[in-house]
C-alpha cells in the first residue's frame, strides 16, 4: 500500500502537469499559419478566455507533433503588466518566441510607481554588523567575505 | 521568538533560509526539514529548466532550436516575458540576448527565490504558522512577515570598500533587496558606458524586479541610473568607482549622499 500511493500520486501529478501544459499552451490557440501575426492583443486575449471555456472537446493534436505555425500561450503576470508569448514552430521545434504587447500598456508606469515603495527603512550602521540578520551583496563577493559574514550571523543568532 | 536557520546549496550558490515563530506556533524540527526539502527540490527543478550550464536545460535546448511546444512550460514563458519586458523597460541595459542567444541568468536567481518564497513561506505567514521568513540566495534577499506583525528584518548591505563591515542596512517587512557588482557571476552584465558604479543595491517589494534593476544599474552607470530611478521612483544604494568612491542613497527616486 505504501508503495502504491506514491505511485498513484506521481502518475496523477504527471498527468496533471501534462494536461496543464496542454491546455495552457497548445490548445488555447491554433493561430492560423506561420507568419500570421495576431493583430490585436485585445482580441487575442478574448480568444484565450473563450477557447479555454470551450476547450473540453478538442483534443486532436497527436502527442509530440505540432504543425508548423504560430501558437500563443496564456498570459502571465509581471510587474509591468501581463505578458503573453507566441511561439513560431517549424518542423516540430520552436524557432522564435515573440512577446505580445498588451493594450493596457500605459498603466504599467502607474503600477511600477505604486509597487516600488516597499515597507522599509534605511539606516546607517554605527557598529559593525549591529543587529543585522541578513547580508546582501554581489554574488561574486558573496562566496568570500559576505557569505562568511552571513554564516557567522547565522551562528550568532539565537 | 524562536529562530530556525538552515543553509542549502542550489544553482551552484549558497542559500540561507530564516524562519521565525513564537513558541505557541509549535514550529517543529520536522516541519523545518520539510520546508528545507521543498525549497531545495523546487530550486533544483528550476535550475534544471533555466541553467545556462546544463546542456539539457530548457534554455539551452531553446537556444539550439530543439524545444518542442509541449516543453514550453508556463515558467519558461513567464521568465521569457520578464526578460523581454526588462530589456524593453531598461532600454537594453538589462540584456537577456547579449551573447546572441537567449540567456535569462540575470533574473532567474531572483525570480526563483521569489517564487519559492511565495510558494512555501508566504502561505505559512498568512496561515499564522510563522511570524517572519527570509531567503538569502548569494546576496539577494526576499523577506516577509505575518499580516499585522511589527517584526522587521534587518538586511546589511555589503560595503565593497570593506566587505567585512557593512555600513548600511535596510529594515524590511515584505520586501526584497538585490545587489549587483562589477564582477558579476556569469558575466551577464554588458556595460554600456565606462564603469561608474562598482556596486548597486535596489529595494523592491519583490525580488525579480530588484534583481533586474540592480543588474541594469551597473550597466547603466551612475547618471543614467539616477535618471531611471527618478522616473520609476526606485530605492537603493549605489557605490561609485574611482579613488574617491561615494555611497549614494536613493529614496523613491530622490538621491542623497549617504
Amino acid at each position: 500500500m505504501k508503495k502504491i500511493i506514491p505511485g498513484i500520486l506521481s502518475v496523477a501529478v504527471a498527468g496533471a502537469v501534462a494536461l496543464d501544459g496542454y491546455w495552457l499552451f497548445v490548445k488555447d490557440h491554433v493561430t492560423a499559419a506561420t507568419g500570421n501575426q495576431v493583430q490585436s492583443s485585445a482580441s487575442s486575449s478574448s480568444t484565450t478566455s473563450s477557447s479555454q471555456a470551450s476547450s473540453t472537446n478538442a483534443r486532436t493534436a497527436t502527442s509530440g507533433t505540432y504543425k508548423n505555425g504560430t501558437y500563443t500561450g496564456k498570459a502571465t503576470s509581471t510587474q509591468w503588466g501581463d505578458v503573453q508569448v507566441q511561439a513560431v514552430i517549424k518542423n516540430g521545434k520552436i524557432t522564435t518566441i515573440n512577446v505580445l504587447e498588451y493594450p493596457n500598456d500605459n498603466q504599467h508606469d502607474k503600477q511600477i510607481n505604486s509597487q516600488v515603495l516597499p515597507t522599509y527603512k534605511a539606516e546607517a550602521l554605527k557598529k559593525q554588523s549591529a543587529k543585522i540578520q541578513l547580508v546582501s551583496g554581489a554574488s561574486e563577493t558573496y562566496k568570500g567575505f559576505t557569505g562568511s559574514l552571513q554564516n557567522a550571523l547565522d551562528q550568532a543568532e539565537v | 521568538m524562536i529562530t530556525h536557520t538552515f543553509t542549502l546549496e542550489a544553482m551552484a550558490m549558497p542559500f540561507t533560509v530564516k524562519l521565525k515563530a513564537t513558541p505557541e506556533m509549535g514550529l517543529s524540527a520536522q516541519r523545518v526539514t520539510t520546508y528545507r526539502q521543498l525549497i531545495q527540490q523546487e530550486l533544483d527543478r528550476l535550475n534544471h529548466e533555466f541553467s545556462p550550464f546544463r546542456p539539457d536545460s530548457l534554455v539551452r535546448r531553446f537556444a539550439r532550436q530543439e524545444l518542442t511546444a509541449a516543453q514550453l512550460t508556463r515558467d519558461f514563458q513567464t521568465v521569457y516575458g520578464w526578460a523581454v519586458r526588462a530589456q524593453d523597460q531598461t532600454a537594453g541595459a538589462f540584456n537577456p540576448f547579449f551573447a546572441g542567444h537567449y540567456d535569462p541568468t540575470g533574473l532567474v536567481k531572483g525570480w526563483a527565490i521569489q517564487r519559492v518564497f511565495e510558494q512555501y513561506l508566504r502561505p505559512a505567514l498568512t496561515r499564522g504558522d510563522l511570524v517572519a521568513a527570509a531567503i538569502n540566495g548569494a546576496g539577494d534577499v526576499q523577506t516577509g512577515v505575518a499580516p499585522g506583525s511589527d517584526f522587521y528584518w534587518r538586511v546589511g548591505i555589503e560595503n565593497p570598500l570593506d566587505p567585512t563591515r557593512p555600513t548600511y542596512a535596510y529594515r524590511l517587512q515584505n520586501a526584497a533587496v538585490a545587489t549587483s557588482g562589477t564582477r558579476q557571476h556569469g558575466d551577464h552584465i554588458v556595460r554600456q558606458v565606462p564603469a561608474s558604479l562598482q556596486q548597486a543595491t535596489v529595494v523592491c517589494p519583490t525580488l525579480t524586479p530588484a534583481d533586474i534593476y540592480a543588474t541594469a544599474a551597473v550597466a547603466m552607470g551612475r547618471s543614467r541610473f539616477l535618471t531611471f530611478s527618478r522616473q520609476h521612483q526606485l530605492s537603493g544604494l549605489l557605490v561609485t568607482t574611482g579613488p574617491h568612491a561615494q555611497v549614494v542613497r536613493i529614496e523613491g527616486g530622490v538621491s542623497h549622499d549617504a
